[in-house]
């Protein structure tokens, strides 16, 4: 199938036989090529001649079972990764003159134990065999040296595995060994890949593995050395310095001191692009729930210290969706549970929002602090409720689309989940501004918030106006909520975690800001995951309380200041 | 209506003659247990700092979310100075710092420590630390006119700050664990019977006398003062006044009452950790103040002692034991199930949250207020229950 197979050496041992096994592996190089130069054009997925190699792993010869390894790892198949795993673990058997794989056993009737047989070639039961008293079986025991055959074998089997996915792990590994016998393996890889990727993979790998080779030229060395830093390779970083260390020639030591500089220089950029861009998710999610708590504020004059809450809410209705779609749709429609998820929690923390105001805070009109302390005993029976219900702890699983990531720039990856998040919370703010700017209900808030006496006066409903309002800065909680489940854990006292977050978001961007909120949940979310790394999280978090609590020195309303008349409310 | 007017105005007296003189002597005669009386002595300290908390909150209207803060800077002053003359490890380190200590070899008592190794310069801590940070913090905040929710949020960050601050094992305040493994307090031995009952003794006398002093206060010009800034700051302002230093004055006293509490607290639990001071806790301190009635001493007073009767009562199941047997869940009656969701440990949440909105909404006088309406008939009279939540006892003359 492939004429690489034929070359093997990716040694992941770890123990210190390192002499031993870069010798053997020279040998097995050497003898497996001369082998398959000559059976290259050999059918080799062909089940016969492998039932005849896995026969022979159960033979006495020391050398017979060392063929059969070869002979499988020749035959580029697939399916023999798991089957060799097994082998190694110890769970291979010969029964009834062929070659079976038994995981599980169970007792059976007379106090002996009975096993569920299973075929090489797939892992799946026999028919008629899941029931075979133990002694009928012959183990094939894998000793230390074959499993160190084996080891190399599914190395080298998983070089040309079809899924790019291995491939691309199995050949990093191969580059990161460095052992000269994988040079002209990934040489001779090279020739036959299409993927760039991988490619990329391969070539960083020879050039990794050209550092230490021993017949390499010096200049190619040198060649080598600034190509990894023109690479940016993180990958060379730890073995570029380990040989800074050792190096005495100038022109090489300055080579490889420009290349670690580079390297360096690119790994700090990229991180401080990714704690930029975890801040801004962060924020996203604090400028979800700001912007709700900022309206409410500036409409109503109310603190809702239930918004965390709500918050919860949210991401507890995406909890029960998840299970719901779990339970009674199909397992294709899991991955967009999400989509239902999303209207389901907003809908769901706006109702619970329109009932705290009808029920509460609708007679508190006018109390500012009873409303703090109200609405504060409405979270700890909500929190208890949900707690009650569901437990301290439950998992929300991403959909397949949210898992991953893209890798835009060498080492830096944007977790797609991430880039939802954000792209999720400018598509509530285009809403936000299109529902205060375009409808009616807009219009009417407006006007309420800025003079309610004569909004109502001119015919404005208020008290209506302030029940929707608060259902709708429920519902971006609810959003918020959903979102964080992606990115965070959801325990029931998960809102409190994030309500002094966002009343810092709040009084940073000025009450009743929509931009305010913005900004301030932006900037905060970004200083947070940029000061993380610097110092410790707790330290990180007083400095930004610190910082919030003197720049309220500052500007005691906040970015963006209410003017004229407004300022005096 | 006689009888009822000399109870309203004895009230405090025979109140304070029972916690003074009663109940040693029902702890002499058997009938009480110490243990019982050193719990309502840790009430009564939540008692001092609820005193404090009206003066800022009920008389001035700025609701203040620090003051657990304060109570935990008082409670650690003193519990330093405990833990010095306690078990002591190493070179001379308490015990609860030296456990949380990794790097042990060559370690020194931090500079900080020092001062409290006496008694009189630990006391003077206790008033000094609450007392400068809240001087300073107040300074800043009022300076910048940081109001109403603005000045709430703010000190309840400053509050989760100082928290995350306390559970460092880096700080040298032995993080999570908290002070502890008290002995002696001026060479008396803290586990003793007498000794108990005389801090209980002293927590009495040192909340009569807070007590008395807040009410010489609020009864003074000075207490219109701060009334009249918590109804209309602006129109106090422009009559010539400036709220600033009152303001700055009450939020300082109140820090000093607070830390005077958590003082007395720290020899009583035997341990302070940072526990105390969590945001949470600064709101329960509030809803103190809020059952018993805003705008009353003596209802904050009341107010904290039921509270955390309550709290005791509820969270340890001794009120559902007494009325149900338990049984497995699935035996229960719904009454039972309810009971037990309402009684139970489990219920405490719903009860304080109850406790938070039925207050709010329908009790805004609080437990004082409840009282004051059957010992003094006429105050059913005047205004509406939300008028009456605004202007207590006392009312500023109008202009």
């Amino acid at each position: 199938m492939n004429a690489l197979s034929s070359h093997i050496g990716v040694n992941q041992r770890r123990d210190g036989s390192r002499f031993w096994s870069i010798g053997y592996a020279r040998f097995l190089n050497c003898l497996v090529s001369t082998f398959f130069l000559i059976c290259n054009f050999i059918q080799c997925s062909d089940e016969t001649g492998l039932n005849k190699a896995m026969l022979e792993l159960a033979s006495d010869s020391y050398d017979a079972r060392k063929a059969a390894v070869e002979q499988i790892t020749a035959s580029g198949d697939m399916r023999m990764i798991p089957f060799l795993e097994e082998y190694s673990r110890g769970s291979v058997y010969v029964w009834n003159g062929r070659i079976v794989v038994c995981k599980e056993t169970h007792p059976g009737p007379t106090g002996t134990k009975l096993g569920l047989l299973l075929d090489p070639f797939d892992l799946k039961s026999i028919s008629g065999a899941d029931s075979i008293p133990l002694s009928e079986l012959k183990a094939v025991d894998a000793g230390r040296k074959e499993r160190g055959l084996v080891r190399d074998a599914l190395a080298l089997l998983k070089l040309s595995n079809p899924d790019r996915e291995s491939r691309l792990s199995a050949v990093i590994k191969c580059g990161d060994s460095g052992m000269d016998s994988n040079l002209p393996v990934l040489k001779k890889l090279l020739e036959n890949e299409k993927d760039s990727k991988v490619r990329g993979a391969i070539e960083e790998g020879i050039l990794l593995l050209n550092l230490s080779a021993a017949g390499v030229k010096p200049e190619e060395r040198l060649a080598s050395i600034s190509k990894l830093g023109a690479l940016h390779s993180s990958r060379a970083l730890a073995k570029l310095q380990e040989l800074q260390s050792k190096e005495t020639a100038g022109a090489t030591l300055k080579a490889l001191k420009d290349a670690i500089a580079s390297i360096e220089q690119w790994q700090t950029i990229t991180r401080g692009f990714g704690h930029v861009f975890s801040g801004i998710s962060q924020g996203s999610i604090l400028v979800l729930m700001a912007l709700g708590l900022s309206i409410i504020f500036g409409l109503m004059g109310v603190i809702n210290m239930a918004h965390g809450e709500l918050m919860m809410i949210g991401a507890y209705t995406t909890f029960a969706v998840q299970k719901a779609f779990e339970l009674w749709l199909p397992a294709g429609a899991f991955n967009f549970y999400f989509i239902a998820a999303i209207p389901a929690s907003f809908l769901a923390a706006g109702i619970v929002g329109y009932l705290i105001e009808a029920l509460v805070i609708r007679h508190l009109y006018g109390r500012p602090l009873e409303t703090l302390l109200a609405t504060y005993g409405v979270g700890l029976v909500l929190t208890q409720c949900v707690r009650l219900k569901f437990g301290d702890n439950i998992a929300v699983n991403s959909p397949m689309w949210l898992q991953g990531g893209a890798e835009i720039m060498q080492g830096l990856v944007l977790p797609y989940n991430r880039c939802f998040i954000i792209g999720f919370c400018g598509l509530c703010i285009l809403l936000m501004y299109m529902v205060m700017g375009r409808t009616k209900l807009g219009l009417l808030l407006r006007a309420t918030t800025q003079n309610r006496n004569m909004a109502a006066s001119l015919g404005v409903p208020t008290r209506r106006i302030d029940g929707y309002t608060f259902a709708l800065g429920a519902g971006l909680a609810g959003l918020a909520g959903c979102a964080l489940t992606q990115i965070g854990g959801v325990t029931p006292d998960m809102g409190q975690n994030y309500i002094v977050d966002s009343f810092m978001v709040v009084v940073t961007g000025g009450v009743g800001k929509l931009a305010g909120a913005i900004w301030a949940g932006l900037a905060l979310g970004c200083l947070n995951k940029i000061f993380e790394p610097l110092f410790e999280a707790v330290w990180a978090k007083v400095l930004i309380l610190a910082c919030v609590v003197l720049f309220i020195q500052w500007r005691p309303s906040g970015l963006f200041p209410a003017k004229g008349r407004l300022a005096d409310v | 209506m006689r009888v009822k007017h000399f109870v309203g105005k004895y009230t405090p007296w025979l109140a304070f003659g029972f916690a003074l003189f009663g109940i040693p002597l029902l702890v002499w005669t058997d009938v009480l247990g110490i243990d019982s009386v050193n719990q309502l002595g840790r009430f009564m300290c939540f008692a001092i700092v609820a005193v404090g908390i009206d003066l800022v909150w009920g008389y001035t209207g700025i609701l203040s979310l620090c003051q657990a803060m304060f109570f935990c800077f008082g409670g650690y002053a003193m519990g330093m100075h405990l833990a010095l003359h306690g078990p002591l490890d190493g070179a001379g380190i308490p015990r609860c710092l030296f456990v949380v200590t990794s790097d042990v070899s060559g370690f020194k008592l931090p500079f900080f420590w020092e001062p409290f190794k006496t008694l009189p310069m630990a006391l003077l801590l206790v008033v000094l630390i609450p007392g400068l940070s809240a001087f300073i913090f107040g300074y800043f905040a009022f300076r910048s006119r940081v109001r109403g929710v603005y000045f709430s949020i703010i000190t309840q960050a400053t509050t989760l700050g100082v928290c995350l601050l306390f559970r460092r094992n880096e700080m040298r305040l032995c993080g999570t664990n908290g002070l502890t493994n008290f002995v002696t307090l001026a060479g008396y031995d803290l586990r003793a019977p007498e000794v108990k009952l005389g801090l209980y003794v002293l927590t009495v006398v040192v909340l009569a006398a807070v007590y008395w002093g807040c009410y010489q206060l609020v009864n003074s010009r000075f207490g219109r003062v701060l009334i009249a800034i918590r109804d209309n700051e602006s129109r106090l302002r422009f009559s010539g006044y400036q709220p600033l230093y009152f303001k700055i004055f009450v939020f300082t006293l109140a820090a000093v009452i607070a830390g005077i509490g958590g003082m007395l607290y720290a020899p009583q639990t035997g341990i302070i950790t940072p526990f105390n001071m969590e945001p949470e806790k600064s709101i329960f301190l509030i809803v103190l103040v809020a059952v018993g009635g805003r705008g009353t001493l003596s209802g904050a007073i009341v107010g904290a002692l039921s509270v955390n009767y309550a709290y005791a009562m509820l969270t340890s199941g001794t009120i559902y034991n007494k009325l149900f047997t338990p049984r497995p869940a699935e035996q229960m009656s719904y009454i039972q199930s309810a009971a037990e969701l309402l009684l139970g440990p489990k219920g405490w949440p719903f009860v304080l949250g109850a406790l938070f909105i039925g207050v709010v909404l329908y009790f805004p006088d609080g437990l004082a207020g409840l009282w004051r309406r059957w010992t003094e008939p006429q105050f059913d009279k005047n205004g509406d229950a939300g008028q009456r939540a605004a202007k207590p006892k006392i009312s500023v003359a109008k202009a």
